[in-house]
């Protein structure tokens, strides 16, 4: 009966270590790597609406509609990396022995691994990303009942899911390959991608992201049935497919950790 | 179980408690020998890929050869509880490939591992509350927080009540000296005061064994000779088996009493530090300031390896003279400092394949 | 001579790693992908916006793609990080003006990338477009090349000054990465100033941004006369003469802190 109490209090204790060594780490610099986020991302809006300014629409997309789309994968890509930085440098970790110091504790590895470093300056994305959000949320003709409400919660949930495991996943691949970090980092890196509606691109690369590297998953789908922009009964209910594929996905990286882990154990480093 | 057997044995429950106190009595007298690491014919073999040239990922795995190394080949020893024990080794002699295996992070490709009753790599968890691991290259304290978070962190992963934790808090702090940096990021501390956090650290749950992965490396004379003098004190206080690997003598010098020498994965000495002190040919080198500078021939008799001004060293064997004789020698020069430096780890394996 | 083992510098280390120029040529092909489906998209059925032809925008995408690997970024960064890491200590030792040092470095580094990542990229843009359109005229083209020339120094200049501010700021985070995120809506890299909304691209016009990527395309596509490619080269060059006053004026009001607290 205490193991269920455990869990609780250890999140409690490491959040409060988090935000303790967040700002013994930044200072009072703490605020200005928020703004400074924050502001990066206003840019990106005001390049989006600067972009569209002489143009009426992008293959059928409003510019509110294209922020909306942007939004939804900027929230879920901080939602996403809050907890899991220390796999950004993975193979960093296993080559310089790091990961023993997780194997010498009573705990699982991997829990003890997702309580460092916590991402606390990507408050800055969800300043920015949230109202801008709301705002065009406003201006698009769509009425907002709640249950579209609670699929958008449920699309930036999943969404957050799959853009934390394209980080997780390449970057297991440290167990058995070196140098995944910069595998890692491009796979992060076409997120540029969906930032824009994927039916802008050739079919290839439309079925490159949708089935291969599901980043159009997490704002593509979802919003066709968030903005009503599809009649197809497949496209209704793409919220709750993008949160099944996000825990699928997580299932899997745990899997390839566990494998991954099993590899360790018999051949170090 | 064994409870149940010595009821049977016994009349009544005070007889057993007796005998416990009396069991427990001798073995920290020493009288009674519990080995609590049997090691049997461990190896751990990787094959690994070489490569034949430059390329990376599938080529590399196509046009490569499989090559074989022993990192541990058919070792075997055994360790009391209450021992200290230097695991020595040039680099790559396969001591952190041994202390992994101990800690339960690698899994041996051949023989038997047993520390107190325990398999490692089997139900690590509960294992992993009966040990201490330092890694002398890096720290498992959470760099921008004071130990005293981490230690709170550790208290709840290791389920430790609160009483008990705070006691022995305060018995750390005595111990080694934490107080004076006990609210100061890791960050800001010295590597001295760094690794004493992180022995306090690895005590916080009692554990049978603590095991020190090269704990001194990289730190200056002084603060070597300080964090030694605080390994001695934990053993002495705690009864803590400790299991110390480095490729430095001077590390294991006065603060083991049993040495096991490891090279190339192979044992090839088990024994105390003076009987391989005395065995060894290679030479200790002792080091003297002098007051003022002193000629060629107050030196006569000894070997000097180095002379300039006021300072000399000169190198001997220990199995033939100590350090005091060749003291004894300069006795009536005035000496304002001495350093004595043991042979590298090199020199005496050498005389093993002689 | 140490300056140009500074400049060769980037050449040894790409060539050491080429799994990550590859991944470099990945990244640039998707952002070039982005780039030409979203004006396709933007334009639709349309052939002209604004007085511009899709096809002067395509051209202006691959030869934004060319400026840009020849102005590298990683300047100020490094500035940053090494002050940072305390590194910088080391450099200041050098008997070598550490502007120059990181200045040649950054010049080696932006040809380096032109060899290795920016001409596959380009030429395979080429290809895949199916042609791009000639610059104006030839006085247009060698003004171009001219500009470009500028460009690299407005760049490099910026980004002293930037990582001169490293020393201010010790511990601030990325400011480098706002400046980057300005310059890609201000210098014309990713949308042409023509499309800012008015006032936009007011700002823009008085920023030393779109002397890096703006001017040079424009003369490119011969949307200024000869006398105006001219006098905006001469923009260029006061930018980095400006770039470079201020740099200097906070660089010795550094080196005299650095003196008196012995580093």
């Amino acid at each position: 009966m205490k193991k269920i109490k455990w869990w609780p209090e250890f999140f409690r204790i490491v959040f409060k270590m988090n935000i303790k060594a967040t700002i013994n780490y930044f200072g009072w610099n703490v605020i200005t790597e928020n703004v400074i986020n924050a502001g990066v991302y206003a840019l990106e809006y005001i390049l989006i609406w600067a972009t569209m300014s002489k143009f009426t629409s992008m293959n059928g997309w409003n510019v509110y509609e294209v922020t909306f789309i942007y939004s939804l994968c900027l929230l879920s890509y901080a939602l996403g990396n809050i907890f899991i930085r220390p796999f950004w440098y993975f193979d960093d970790l296993i080559v310089k022995g790091g990961l023993d110091d997780y194997l010498i504790r009573p705990v699982n590895p991997l829990a003890h691994l997702l309580t460092r470093e916590w991402q606390f300056n990507y408050l800055g994305h969800f300043i920015i990303g949230i109202p801008v959000l709301a705002y065009v949320m406003g201006r698009i003709d769509v009425f907002w009942s709640s249950s579209k409400i609670f699929m958008l919660v449920l699309t930036i949930i999943g969404g957050a899911f799959i853009q934390a495991a394209i980080v997780v996943i390449p970057s297991c691949t440290a167990f058995w390959i070196v140098r995944s970090s910069s595998i890692a980092s491009m796979l992060r890196g076409f997120r540029e991608v969906i930032n824009y509606p994927v039916s802008i691109y050739p079919k290839f690369i439309q079925i490159l992201f949708t089935f291969i590297l599901p980043y159009a998953m997490v704002n593509y789908y979802p919003s066709l049935t968030l903005l009503n922009k599809s009649t197809d009964a497949i496209f209704s209910i793409m919220p709750y497919i993008t949160l099944f594929l996000g825990v699928v996905l997580l299932v899997i990286a745990y899997l390839i950790w566990n494998k991954g882990l099993k590899s360790y154990n018999s051949s170090g480093s | 179980m064994l409870y149940y057997f010595t009821l049977l044995c016994c009349n009544s429950k005070k007889t057993v408690v007796k005998l416990y106190t009396k069991v427990v009595f001798l073995l920290q007298r020493g009288a009674i020998h519990i080995s609590i690491i049997e090691v049997q014919n461990l190896s751990k073999v990787y094959t690994q890929s070489v490569s034949k040239g430059n390329q990376k990922g599938l080529l590399k795995k196509l046009m490569s050869e499989k090559s074989e190394v022993h990192a541990v080949n058919d070792i075997s020893f055994s360790i009391e509880q209450g021992e200290t024990v230097g695991y020595i080794g040039p680099n790559g002699a396969g001591k952190s490939t041994t202390i992994k295996m101990l800690a339960g992070i690698l899994v041996p490709t051949a023989g038997k591992l047993t520390v107190d009753g325990m398999v490692p790599w089997k139900d690590r968890k509960q294992y992993a509350e009966k040990i201490g691991v330092v890694f002398g290259q890096r720290s498992q304290l959470w760099w921008d927080l004071p130990i005293s978070d981490t230690y709170n962190l550790y208290r709840h992963m290791y389920k430790i009540p609160g009483s008990e934790f705070n006691s022995r808090i305060d018995q750390l702090k005595k111990l080694l000296d934490l107080s004076e940096f006990w609210n100061r990021p890791v960050r800001q501390l010295s590597l001295g005061q760094r690794m004493r956090g992180e022995l306090g650290a690895a005590l916080l749950h009692k554990p049978k064994l603590l095991f020190l992965d090269e704990p001194t490396i990289g730190m200056d004379v002084i603060v070597k000779e300080a964090i030694r003098n605080f390994i001695k004190d934990i053993n002495n206080e705690y009864g803590t088996t400790i299991i110390l690997t480095t490729h430095d003598l001077d590390e294991v010098e006065r603060t083991c009493s049993r040495v096991i020498v490891i090279n190339k994965g192979t044992k090839i000495y088990d024994g105390t530090m003076e009987a391989l002190k005395s065995r060894c040919r290679a030479e200790s080198v002792l080091s003297v300031e002098f007051d003022s500078n002193i000629d060629n021939e107050a030196f006569a008799g000894l070997k000097v390896v180095e002379k300039g001004g006021n300072k000399a060293s000169f190198a001997f064997l220990r199995r033939e003279k100590g350090a005091g004789q060749v003291l004894d020698k300069l006795s009536n020069l005035n000496i304002r400092d001495i350093v004595i430096k043991e042979p590298p780890i090199e020199d005496v394996i050498r005389e093993f394949y002689i | 001579m140490g300056y140009i083992y500074y400049f060769t510098m980037r050449l040894r280390t790409v060539v050491k790693y080429k799994t990550d120029t590859i991944f470099r040529i990945i990244r640039a092909l998707i952002s070039f992908f982005t780039q030409i489906y979203l004006w396709k998209a933007l334009y639709g059925s349309n052939q002209v916006v604004a007085g511009v032809t899709i096809a002067e925008m395509m051209t202006y995408v691959v030869v934004s793609r060319f400026i840009g690997s020849v102005t590298s970024i990683r300047l100020s960064r490094d500035i940053e990080d090494r002050v940072k890491s305390g590194e910088i200590a080391t450099d200041l030792i050098r008997p070598m003006d550490i502007r120059l040092l990181f200045a040649s470095r950054s010049i080696g580094d932006s040809l380096a990338s032109l060899l290795l990542d920016g001409i596959p990229v380009i030429l395979f843009c080429i290809i895949y477009l199916g042609g791009i359109m000639a610059p104006a005229t030839i006085q247009h083209f060698a003004l171009f090349l001219v500009s470009t020339v500028m460009a690299i120094i407005v760049n490099i200049s910026l980004e002293l000054l930037i990582g001169t501010m490293a020393f201010w700021y010790m511990n601030a985070g990325k400011l480098n990465m706002f400046v980057y995120s300005l310059s890609a809506l201000f210098s014309g890299g990713v949308v042409p100033l023509w499309f800012l909304p008015s006032w936009l691209g007011s700002i823009a016009y008085a920023l030393p941004l779109q002397a890096i990527k703006f001017i040079p395309l424009q003369i490119y596509l011969g949307r200024v006369s000869i006398a105006g490619s001219i006098e905006s080269i001469a923009v260029q060059a006061a930018w980095a003469l400006g770039l470079m006053l201020i740099q200097s004026l906070l660089w010795s009001k550094i080196l005299k802190k650095i003196v008196l607290f012995g580093g």
